[in-house]
């Protein structure tokens, strides 16, 4: 009877065996060479690649109205964008020291580095939230015209990635308070600490496209 | 159970992107859809000029879209392999797959009830043709997560069932989705819902998740027949990580 069960309806036995999480901690397989592991790149570049389209798509747009573009970048709040950019390439200093920190064994000083990663994600996204209450405010919509589209739709899905970097970073904070191998917190660390990478890249992209080309 | 019937279902996911692009086709979708700036006349012809031949190809587009439902329920199937006794990503796959059945099967009927009638006022074809567009992509959350506790259910395995990297593509499937609701707020360009960020970036990224997806699961297939043999334990390691 019970092997044409599926499995999680079989019996009681080793029901809350502690050992299947330990299991799976396993370590993972690495390529030498490569921080976190190949699959990680495949979304890391996919995820570059549709953020390139936007970019030429925005750049596309931009060629056929000019004026507008320059006009509108103009009405953005750039000593905002040219914070948000300090902080963010900050955060990504400390999560290199962080992961150094981390993997030598300095746990403490990895866990502090990290809580300094995380601020500087809150007052990004706190930043970004006086922004576009501020535009808002002052009557520009993602309905007003390109420009503003693109604005609120890049800075918008770029404010998701950051948010879910956060996350990460947090989940990696938590691991470094434990005192488990580096084997077991290696690809957690290293994919964290790749995707925050990606994220201040994209924004350095983005801050330069929307806040700066614009004005000239 | 005979094999077979797991490599049927595996290939439902490229069965079901065929039979419903060929249904786009036939209804005129395809090659490029109508964007909500068309004006009522011009909704009105696509819908009424050809009834008989549009209601036919979102039929069978409605056919097709249904041939998933055997995809996912092997990719749960696999997904209970991997998560073992607290299978909570698989069944949240299972909801949310399902429930993205009925999201993209419902603007199908939608259309070919726009067909159904030529004494219909133009102000409701609009009706449908907007309620069709708008469930279609924007309503693409329940996919979204969709894909995102597969990846997690992968990434957190160690790669026997389902190899690592099938894990982060559908963290990317999932990303790629996050600008189609903005198609509720615009009427022209890359954000509507005919534009490149909704509808073909959509559309291309659903296209590779169901071509991995059916290639993984055959994959998973083919290391069930040792699993079964003994009684599986989701710690032990089926076939060695490549």
């Amino acid at each position: 009877m019970s092997e044409r069960m599926p499995e999680f309806l079989w019996g009681e036995e080793e029901f809350d065996s502690g050992s299947v999480v330990a299991e799976r901690r396993a370590p993972r397989p690495q390529t030498p060479g490569l921080p976190a592991e190949t699959g990680l790149w495949l979304f890391v570049l996919g995820d570059m690649t549709v953020f390139g389209w936007f970019f030429v798509v925005f750049m596309w747009e931009r060629r056929r109205d000019e004026g507008l573009f320059v006009s509108s970048s103009s009405a953005l709040y750039q000593p905002i964008g040219v914070v948000n950019t300090l902080v963010l390439l900050v955060s990504s200093l400390l999560v290199v020291l962080a992961l150094h920190a981390h993997r030598v064994g300095r746990r403490p000083s990895a866990v502090r580095y990290l809580g300094g990663a995380g601020l500087c994600a809150a007052t990004f996204a706190g930043l970004k939230a006086v922004e576009y209450t501020l535009e808002i405010q002052a009557g520009h919509t993602p309905t007003e015209n390109t420009f503003f589209l693109f604005y609120f739709a890049l800075t918008g899905i770029h404010l998701v990635h950051v948010l879910v970097g956060a996350l990460l970073l947090a989940g990696w904070w938590r691991s470094a308070r434990r005192e488990n191998p580096w084997g077991r917190d290696r690809l957690f660390a290293e994919s964290a600490a790749v995707y925050w990478h990606m994220v201040d890249l994209l924004w350095i992209v983005i801050f330069t496209l929307v806040y700066l080309v614009g004005t000239e | 159970m005979n094999p077979r019937v797991l490599t049927v279902c595996a290939f439902g996911g490229p069965a079901a992107v065929i039979i419903t692009l060929v249904g786009w086709l036939i209804a005129g979708v395809l090659p490029l859809p109508m964007g909500p700036g068309a004006s009522e006349a011009e909704v009105m012809s696509f819908y009424l000029d050809n009834s008989v031949r549009t209601g036919t190809g979102f039929v069978i587009a409605s056919l097709g879209i249904v041939l998933y439902a055997p995809l996912v329920a092997l990719t749960t199937m696999h997904m209970l392999r991997i998560e073992g006794r607290r299978p909570v990503l698989a069944f949240t796959q299972l909801a949310t797959g399902t429930a993205t059945l009925l999201i993209n099967g419902l603007p199908m009927l939608l259309w070919a009830l726009a067909t159904f009638r030529a004494d219909r006022s133009a102000d409701t074809v609009l009706l449908l043709h907007d309620m069709g567009w708008l469930i279609l992509f924007p309503g693409i959350m329940l996919f979204c997560l969709q894909n995102v506790s597969i990846g997690l259910a992968v990434v957190t395995s160690d790669g026997s069932v389902f190899p690592r990297w099938l894990g982060y593509l559908n963290f990317f499937v999932a990303l790629s989705f996050v600008p189609d609701p903005f198609a509720f707020f615009f009427h022209s360009g890359p954000l509507a819902w005919n534009g490149v960020f909704v509808f073909w970036l959509a559309l291309t990224t659903y296209c590779i998740y169901l071509c991995a997806m059916t290639w993984a699961c055959m994959r998973a297939n083919a290391t069930l027949g040792t699993a079964l043999d003994r009684t599986p334990r989701r710690d032990e390691t089926v076939l060695s990580p490549s």
